[in-house]
């Protein structure tokens, strides 16, 4: 088992550098200048190029890559690198782009998990019952119900919801924090629309996929009750790529959180990125993506992990795949090392 | 005369893309308790239709029996209420099937899958239902210490034992036995086999044995039957049907049979396809393919001529070449 | 008896094959209603959007007289164009600026269209030769083309197009670059597992062996192959693609007023739901319609293609 996390962990660390790699790459397309933006516009040229180099920036590309992961440290300059924290600095605060995604973030994940929640809890029920009466009434109802789910804006949901629910109904308030419950209702139920509709279909499909299998037949032909049939044969097996798609969403989820935290006013990561880029602070956008990107991969390794203890076919491909690993290494370093 | 299967005109449509598939074609059937029958027929017959028929497990809305009855020690199978017919699945009639591959849920140990027919129909405890699973594997030939494993564990032969362990776990009176060696290696075939009529023999049940073989007929069955687009065209027991086949179909089927002690370069397949199940011709739906088809064949479909227990549905019944014995 | 019919050349028999195929697709497609009537709004959309210039002009929506803000759907407005006053019938309403936001609207669909098509063809391209690539020569190809799928993926959608939009630059062409980025990799998956699939089928090996060469064997399978798969995704990336536009106009990036985008037209107005909510809806509701469009249309399609027959 540990064997199987480390090599997930292992094939990680590659798509964790892509990430880095494209964020940085896009940090120095970017136009703006950080040199001029220190001088300011009535710099001159001598100062300009020292503080140039100063901040590393007449390196070539790869050098100035690897100071982003590793840090730099000049006479007049210096940051930490991204493997010690350091994501970069803000154009408006000038502070390490970090701390305010450290202080914001959480108030995200708690929009986003809430969203997945409520996605799943009324998406799969009604896909397992679309799936056992496809075609009929009920399910085209929900079908449609769905696809429009998945067309909607999010952010459009958002200002919907707020022109019925909070000024022409006032049921709910326009402003959401995270302390109050009630006022979560309308930010958690706009988010989650879309992964509702997505889990709902897959949820739908993966059932009925399942059902066409033989050993559903089998149940079935052993005189199992039809409800059994469905809850011990058919439902594990459909929700294990659920699984799949639920992490996915969870991503998808984040994304929406940056569309709509604004529109409810929530002190969430999503809410920084709508002002940072209002702002034009590049550092603080792209910092807030990667930091973002990396969650969602660790994500996706949990989900991985998961399927290692859920799925005994996965189970079992890790405890076979032991001992040849072993002896295969031992080849590898005796063939490099010696006779 | 006690039949424990009575199949009585049965018909079996299919709706596909709109059109009817006529599976079975008013079919009469009987199989007595203890009897081995086996149901010969090419892919398409409708054998596989008429097993899951019996436990009136035809896939509504695209499959409709549209006549006929099916009785089970005398009750009327379709006339069941959902419960009474699911008591009758896996106790009194079990069905094995063609692909042990995709037989067995993935998620569940192969002993849960025995257990839970056990604790269901025997109604007993837990452990009473495992200690019969670890039973039943052991009957098959599988070691009980590893009833936890999960299919994906097992060879595809190992699989169908567990499928038959299933089967037999709650020692069922019929079994409908749907090709359960089509699947599996030669050698393996004959393992299982001599598994199988071992544990049938040793526990006296009705056996429905589905299968192209001849062979495997000749070896295990006691009764046979030849099915053709959706028919019974001739039924007897094996003694009678093999030893002098009377029906143009039957007789093409053993001349098809590669002959080992005569030297010859061609097989001799019955030359033809069977017909389309949505279209099947007029009169004997035979007679495209037959060698001796007069006008009568093409236009009146034959009656069943039955003659000492031995029955054939053709006019002119016997006259087509004798094999060479 | 082939060589003999070379009467009819190879071209008019591949022709015929493909209207016998067509006709066969569209009995199939035309079962589902919703399908259909989707693709007849699509169309609609597409005229609507072709016709923009004609039935509004471009200056004409992108000029303001605020004298005529918030007009109610339906209301007459009188307006000073290229020094000409006429009096204006706003269809939908006006918006905060006194713009007529049907004509808005129409500029809007053109807009949309025009980077939904364009996105999904850059995607479909890109994506499409890294998968070839990565599938057919295999090896190093394949693990490189697919971690930087991977990559691309690690990053969620809108976020990978704000991050892109926001370091290039607000422009038509970023806004571009941005969606199709975000297609990619979906892509190269597609293609790449369609050309590993079919290396692995038998029937290749049975082509090998009467002789036919390895690209034109992989090649007409696998077009045979991905064709369908390739359709259904590109269609639901059209959709995707406006949902993505909109989403980066209202937040300001890519395209900028006085441009109309719907999303840019959501954005502005925002302050006003609660005064002008017909300013929200009209935009909303386009951009619903056009996206479910897509989706139902890429639905009838996956049903009409899929080789197995469910009824």
């Amino acid at each position: 088992m540990l064997k199987y996390i480390t090599k997930r962990i292992l094939m990680l660390v590659p798509v964790l550098l892509g990430v880095t790699f494209i964020v940085f790459s896009l940090m120095y397309v970017t136009p703006s200048d950080p040199a001029q933006m220190m001088l300011g516009a009535n710099a001159s040229p001598a100062a300009y190029t020292q503080m140039r180099a100063d901040m590393g920036l007449n390196q070539p590309f790869f050098m100035q890559y690897l100071h982003f992961l590793f840090g730099f440290k000049s006479a007049v300059f210096g940051y930490k690198g991204l493997l010690f924290g350091d994501l970069g600095r803000s154009y408006v605060t000038n502070r390490n782009v970090f701390e305010l995604i450290l202080s914001s973030f959480p108030n995200t994940v708690y929009l986003a998990l809430g969203a997945l929640l409520l996605s799943i809890v009324v998406g799969v029920p009604i896909g397992i019952l679309s799936a056992t009466k496809p075609y009929s009434v009920v399910d085209m109802v929900f079908t449609v119900f769905a696809l429009l789910g998945a067309s909607m804006p999010v952010f459009w949901i958002a200002m919907v919801l707020i022109y019925t629910f909070a000024n022409q109904f006032r049921i709910f308030p326009a402003m959401a924090n995270p302390r109050d419950i009630w006022s979560l209702v309308l930010p958690i139920i706009t988010l989650a629309m879309y992964s509702m509709a997505i889990i709902m279909r897959m949820t739908r499909s993966s059932m009925l996929e399942v059902m066409r299998q033989d050993y559903i037949r089998t149940a079935r032909v052993k005189g199992m009750p039809e409800a059994v049939v469905i809850r011990k044969h058919a439902l594990p097996n459909a929700l294990i790529p659920i699984l799949t798609v639920a992490g996915l969403q969870f991503g998808a989820l984040l994304g929406g959180a940056v569309l709509t935290e604004k529109i409810f006013s929530y002190p969430g990561l999503g809410s920084i990125m709508v002002d940072a880029i209002y702002q034009k602070d590049t550092p603080q956008i792209l910092g807030s993506v990667c930091f973002v990107a990396i969650v969602f991969t660790l994500v996706n390794l949990l989900v991985d992990i998961l399927y290692g203890i859920i799925d005994p076919r996965v189970k079992v491909s890790m405890q076979k795949a032991r001992k040849p690993l072993l002896e295969d290494t031992k080849h590898a370093f005796a063939r490099i090392f010696g006779k | 005369m006690d039949e424990i299967l009575k199949i009585s005109g049965l018909t079996v449509h299919y709706h596909s893309d709109g059109q009817v598939v006529h599976a079975i074609n008013d079919l009469s059937l009987s199989l007595r308790k203890g009897e081995v029958l086996g149901l010969v027929g090419e892919t398409g017959a409708g054998k596989t239709t008429l097993a899951l028929s019996s436990l009136n497990m035809i896939q509504a809305p695209q499959g409709r029996v549209v006549a006929g009855t099916i009785e089970f020690e005398g009750r009327d199978v379709r006339a069941l209420s959902r419960s009474d017919i699911q008591k009758i699945r896996g106790k009194d009639i079990a069905m094995i099937f063609q692909d042990p591959m995709t037989a067995l849920n993935p998620l569940i140990s192969v002993g849960e899958q025995i257990a839970e027919t056990v604790r269901r129909h025997e109604k007993c405890t837990q452990n009473k239902a495992w200690a019969r699973a670890d039973e039943m594997l052991e009957m098959v030939g599988i070691p009980a210490d590893r009833a936890d494993e999960y299919p994906h564990q097992f060879s595809g032969g190992m699989k169908q034992r567990v499928v038959i362990a299933i089967a037999l776990a709650c020692n069922p009176k019929l079994l409908l036995a749907d090709e359960p060696t089509t699947a599996l290696d030669v050698t393996i075939q004959a393992q299982v086999l001599d598994m199988m009529s071992s544990l049938i023999r040793k526990s006296d049940t009705s056996v429905l044995f589905i299968t192209h073989d001849l062979g495997i007929v000749a070896e295990n069955c006691n009764k046979v039957a030849t099915m053709y687009a959706g028919e019974i065209v001739e039924f007897g027991t094996v003694e009678q049907v093999f030893g002098a086949p009377r029906h143009p179909y039957t007789i093409g089927l053993f001349n098809s049979l590669p002959d080992f002690d005569v030297v010859s370069s061609r097989l001799k397949p019955i030359p033809g396809l069977m017909p389309d199940p949505t279209c099947l011709p007029e009169g004997c739906y035979f007679s495209p393919r037959c060698p001796d088809a007069t006008d009568l064949c093409r236009s009146a479909h034959p009656v069943d001529l039955i003659e000492d227990g031995h029955l054939v549905k053709c006019h002119h019944p016997g006259s087509a070449k004798e094999v060479v014995a | 008896m082939r060589s003999h019919e070379s009467s009819e050349s190879k071209t008019t028999r591949a022709l015929r094959r493909f209207g016998r195929n067509a006709r066969q697709f569209w009995r199939r497609f035309s079962r589902n209603k919703l399908a259909v009537a989707s693709l007849g709004l699509v169309l609609a959309f597409a005229l609507v959007a072709v016709l923009a210039d004609v039935l509004y002009s471009y200056d004409f929506v992108t000029s303001n007289s605020p004298e005529n803000a918030f007009l109610k759907p339906g209301a007459m407005g009188s307006v000073t164009f290229h020094n000409l006053t006429f009096d204006h019938r706003f269809l939908l309403g006006s918006d905060n600026y006194g713009r007529d936001i049907l004509g808005r609207a129409i500029h809007g669909a053109r807009l949309s269209m025009v980077i939904g098509f364009v996105s999904v063809a850059i995607g479909l391209a890109v994506g499409g030769i890294l998968g070839l690539l990565a599938g057919y020569k295999g090896g190093w190809f394949d693990t490189i083309i697919m971690r930087i799928a991977d990559v691309l993926l690690a990053v969620p959608t809108i976020l990978l197009s704000i991050a892109i939009v926001a370091a290039l630059g607000n422009s038509f062409f970023n806004l571009l670059v941005a969606i199709s980025a975000s297609l990619i990799p979906g892509y190269i998956r597609i293609v790449q597992a369609s050309i590993i699939q079919v290396k692995n089928q038998e029937y290749i090996e049975a082509a090998r062996c009467i002789g036919a060469s390895d690209l034109r064997i992989v090649f007409k399978h696998v077009l045979a192959n991905i064709s369908g798969p390739l359709i259904v995704q590109s269609t639901l990336n059209v959709g995707a693609s406006i949902l993505w536009a909109s989403a980066l106009s209202f937040l300001g990036l890519g395209v900028l007023p006085p441009t109309p985008e719907w999303g840019g037209m959501l954005s502005e107005a925002r302050e006003f739901i609660q005064y002008a909510p017909y300013t929200l809806f009209v935009p909303g509701i386009a951009i619903v319609l056009i996206v479910l469009a897509y989706n139902l249309i890429g639905d009838g399609l996956r049903d009409a293609l899929d080789p197995k027959l469910k009824q």
